[in-house]
């Protein structure tokens, strides 16, 4: 009997221990390790995805974007976890095959309908030649113009587009994740 | 004894008023569910634009719009039979193939089934995009930027294009769902450049977004018409947001909308006193 007991305590701990380790740990939002995960990305015309096998910083694929002229081509994905709130940082990486340095634009927005540019966090970022860690502080998401402190507990939409790109860039995403 | 022979006929014409009120009822229901959505009627509609008059002549112009297939069963193929007799040269279509993030297959199979001798023009609904990597499917082939071969009909995102005809050139447009593509006004501007456009777009509501001196002629579906008679009131309960344009002709300033009711269903496979609709455009 006691050992039985001693056997369910050390089980009940063993759970508590693993749920206290996984909610401390670092969220990945985006591996693109299974093909479903496509399914959970924005579709846009002039925007493709395929998962590749190269450049991949996490596991073994990464999102191969290929941002065709047009407008604003963009990378999107659906956004599940919306509170950010009790993260530090937003984390991925891009790997940039080509030889020249790529300007995107990194946009974040705490409502999904109609946001207004001036309103939401934009962030250009420089991809160098080859391997990018980019990471993004939560605390520092701002309105672009209005200055306002973005509602880190209901971020609604993620993106990274390319204004008006005069031929084809690719570039390839992995690991997006939020770190403590 | 006179007060209880009474009650009993009063109690007796009760229970047979019941009786016939819950036939009726069950009847109005069957209807709804059985025989209205598949009640399918050809609805001539006359839209003044003189400028698509003067090009199109007499050629015969179609319009569909939510078809929400879920497979190509008997409305289906009672659409696809009507449109062979009407014989169309130009159908449009404005949005909501499918089902709720359902199978796209039936809707891609339905539209190669599509003859019109000048061509098929169409715009994409929200159902259309509720699988966003399947909303691909009606323009490319899959996994790939190489144009689709499953049907030639031509989707319009935020596009126009010219139909060229020996009288001259009507201009057609299309205005995407997903409109917020940074400047809507800007995208709405590009689309009526030519007066006596026709402009298709799935919702509405693209109608206040066009200036009233624009002469153009807008085809837009959405709305079912609400699928149900209901009361106003009702919808405005729920705050139905396109409550001002459900159905019918819409004219303010120079420009002019037709609102269909549809063909398909959506949320409940049902109708009442909205019957399913194929369009027959006559400009004049």
């Amino acid at each position: 009997m006691n050992a039985l007991l001693r056997y369910l305590l050390v089980s009940i701990c063993c759970i508590g221990a693993g749920c206290t380790s996984t909610s401390q740990s670092d969220l990945l939002l985006f591996g693109f390790e299974r093909d479903a995960d496509l399914d959970r990305l924005w579709w846009y015309c002039k925007t493709m995805y395929t998962r590749a096998r190269e450049h991949a910083t996490q596991g073994e694929y990464s999102l191969k974007v290929d941002f065709y002229p047009s407008h604003y081509p963009r990378f999107e994905p659906l956004m599940r976890t919306q509170d950010w709130s009790r993260y530090r940082a937003l984390c991925f990486d891009i790997y940039n095959p080509s030889d020249s340095i790529i300007t995107v634009t990194l946009r974040i927005d705490d409502r999904r309908t109609s946001p207004a540019f001036y309103d939401c966090h934009i962030q250009y970022l420089k991809l160098r030649p080859g391997h990018n860690a980019i990471t993004i502080g939560i605390a520092s998401l701002k309105g672009c113009k209005t200055q306002r402190p973005l509602r880190t507990k209901e971020i609604r939409r993620f993106m990274v587009f390319m204004y008006r790109p005069d031929r084809q860039h690719t570039l390839y995403f992995d690991n997006i994740k939020l770190v403590l | 004894m006179f007060i209880k022979h009474v009650c009993n006929i009063l109690r007796i014409w009760f229970l047979l008023s019941c009786a016939i009120l819950s036939i009726a009822i069950l009847c109005i229901i069957a209807y709804a569910f059985l025989i209205e959505p598949y009640t399918i009627k050809v609805q001539h509609v006359f839209i003044e634009n003189p400028a698509a008059r003067y090009v199109l002549e007499s050629r015969t112009v179609v319009y569909l719009s939510d078809l929400h297939i879920g497979r190509i069963g008997i409305r289906e193929k009672k659409i696809l039979r009507m449109l062979d007799e009407l014989r169309p040269d130009i159908i449009f279509l404005t949005g909501d193939y499918v089902s709720w993030k359902g199978d796209y297959e039936p809707a891609l199979d339905f539209m190669n089934r599509l003859n019109a001798s000048l061509g098929v023009w169409a715009v994409m609904g929200d159902y259309d995009y509720s699988v966003s990597r399947k909303s691909c499917l009606f323009c490319h082939t899959p996994n790939s930027t190489m144009p689709t071969t499953r049907h030639r009909v031509r989707i319009l995102k935020n596009q126009i294009e010219p139909i060229k005809l020996p009288r001259g050139t009507v201009w057609i447009a299309g205005a995407d769902y997903l409109l917020d593509n940074g400047s809507p006004h800007e995208t709405v501007k590009h689309l009526t450049q030519h007066p006596g456009t026709i402009l298709l777009t799935h919702e509405p509501m693209v109608f206040e977004a066009i200036s009233d001196n624009c002469s153009i002629s807008v085809l837009a579906g959405d709305t079912h018409g609400g699928q149900l008679a209901l009361p106003r009131f009702f919808w405005e309960k729920i705050g139905y947001t396109q409550l001002k344009y459900m159905r019918g002709l819409f004219r303010k300033g120079r420009k002019i909308m037709y609102v269909t009711t549809g063909i398909g269903t959506s949320t409940l496979p049902v109708r009442f006193l909205r019957p399913p609709e194929i369009v027959v455009v006559h400009f004049i």
